[in-house]
């Protein structure tokens, strides 16, 4: 079992990193909104909520007269570590699992003109708001860490790994967290094998077409189980049985026990690719398969590179 | 408004189709209290029509997930309300792949709901990928790009009351 604990601040690219982190470990994230939306209110009720987003005070207060909330945050995450592998990502996670001995505490920064550069761009705020945003959450997390864990937040001597984001990338950041994590893990005896999967399941897969990478790394990002080319139908065979035409649908998703096909030809061409589908349909009738053509295909894909989707019908948008 | 085609669905069809969908999911859940779950921002005036024509006392929170910079999909806003043992009924304007709503629902699985399932106003099922569990559906439609009433290209045409198809310019 191990645990990975970051520490950010806003506009350092640490919420980018700890997304592909989990994408790539398989490995969920619990972050402080989850603890507010899902294991807070089991304790107190909107108003408790409230107080523990706005005093961090009230985090060494009671709810029942014997725990307070902070023993409470403590419990819950450590719970949390039991059923698997963990990234926690601020709460002070670096503190409670300081000596914890599969653990590797992280601290993302950068240097504060490129953080405000960013969040500008990203926001599209302009500089004094901007800057007001950073100079706040900075004196939040000071605060958060100093009230509720008793330290200080810049204190270095606290983080094994200490990442700026000035020119080191998201995808450089990941490796930089998996060689320490792989190394930490060793010298505490832990079945490091399993970080060798420290690829997207796209990106340690072969596929002929690009399109179809681009297609698997959609499904990753949605969270979808699925085998590239895992099945081939016979759909015709000569007088001598020997298989004379088939289909191998390039994906199967394998929780939905769906097949798909993909095609980016045109239209006219497609008259080919239909009919085996239907051959397929009408031979296999227990066999869900789906033919997504060039249309839906690029949809999907716009969508997916695109901030604000457009193409697709605007699901959850 | 060069770009608005027909009108697909109208004010009065969409307002009528939601009477007898609340007329369903009240004698659906009855007592149970259900969470409607209202996925920002589309589905904001069908919620909101919806939940007016229910009599059956029901709760309402939102959720909101988008796509990162780097297409990363990212839950952006999470429900305020405790899910666990509780009916969650989640609150969709239009599903097409499913792959988001599907992401969605197994996030909510997590949560200790007891129950989850999916009203949608929109139901575009010819590029659909994934099962989901839709118990309601205002209307299907074919596979064409629709604005209006709560939903938009570019934030434009949220407002308009009848649902419209929307074509890009030549």
């Amino acid at each position: 079992m191990y645990i990975l604990t970051i520490s950010r601040t806003l506009g350092s690219l640490g919420d980018d990193i700890a997304k592909k982190c989990a994408l790539y470990l398989g490995v969920p994230i619990i972050d402080k909104e989850m603890s507010f939306a899902q294991w807070f209110p089991d304790i107190t009720d909107d108003h408790g909520i409230h107080m523990l987003r706005s005093s961090y005070a009230f985090y060494h207060h009671t709810y029942d007269e014997q725990t307070s909330y902070k023993d409470y945050l403590t419990l819950k995450l450590k719970e949390a570590v039991r059923t698997g592998p963990k990234i926690f990502l601020g709460m002070g996670s670096h503190i409670i699992f300081q000596d914890h001995p599969s653990t590797i505490h992280v601290r993302i920064n950068a240097p504060f003109d490129i953080r405000l550069m960013r969040l500008q761009d990203e926001w599209k705020l302009p500089r004094d708001k901007a800057l007001a945003l950073l100079e706040e959450s900075d004196t939040r997390r000071k605060k958060f860490i100093r009230k509720v864990h008793g330290v200080d937040w810049e204190d270095e001597s606290l983080f094994d790994l200490r990442i700026n984001t000035r020119q080191i990338t998201v995808d450089t950041a990941c490796e930089m967290i998996r060689s320490a994590l792989a190394n930490t893990l060793e010298q505490s005896a832990y079945n490091a094998n399993q970080l060798s999967l420290f690829q997207t399941p796209a990106e340690r897969s072969d596929f002929r077409h690009d399109i179809e990478r681009e297609f698997a790394m959609i499904l990753d990002n949605y969270g979808m189980e699925w085998e590239y080319e895992p099945t081939t139908f016979p759909l015709e065979f000569d007088d001598e049985g020997n298989i004379t035409q088939a289909i191998a649908p390039d994906f199967y998703l394998i929780r939905e026990d769906t097949y798909i096909e993909l095609t980016v030809m045109n239209p006219k061409y497609m008259a080919e690719k239909r009919r085996k589908i239907e051959k397929l349909r009408e031979q296999y009738p227990e066999v869900n398969v789906i033919l997504m053509d060039k249309k839906g295909l690029h949809a999907l894909i716009e969508r997916h590179k695109l901030k604000t989707p457009i193409k697709e019908n605007h699901e959850s948008s | 408004m060069n770009h608005l085609d027909n009108i697909v669905i109208s004010k009065q069809d969409i307002q009528q189709r939601i009477a007898e969908l609340a007329k369903d999911i009240d004698a659906t859940y009855g007592e149970k209290n259900p969470i409607l779950l209202i996925l920002l921002k589309g589905s904001i005036f069908f919620a909101s029509d919806l939940s007016r024509r229910m009599t059956s006392e029901h709760t309402l929170d939102f959720m909101a997930v988008g796509h990162d910079q780097q297409g990363m999909l990212e839950i952006r806003y999470h429900p305020m309300s405790n899910l666990s043992g509780r009916y969650v009924l989640v609150i969709e304007d239009i599903i097409d792949s499913g792959l988001t709503l599907h992401y969605i629902v197994n996030h909510l699985k997590t949560t200790g709901a007891l129950d989850i399932q999916v009203i949608t106003l929109l139901d575009n099922p010819t590029r659909r990928l994934v099962h989901l569990p839709i118990t309601h559906i205002g209307f299907s439609i074919p596979d064409v790009y629709v604005v209006g009433y709560g939903l938009d290209i570019h934030e434009r045409y949220r407002n308009l009351p009848d649902i419209y198809e929307y074509h890009e310019e030549e």
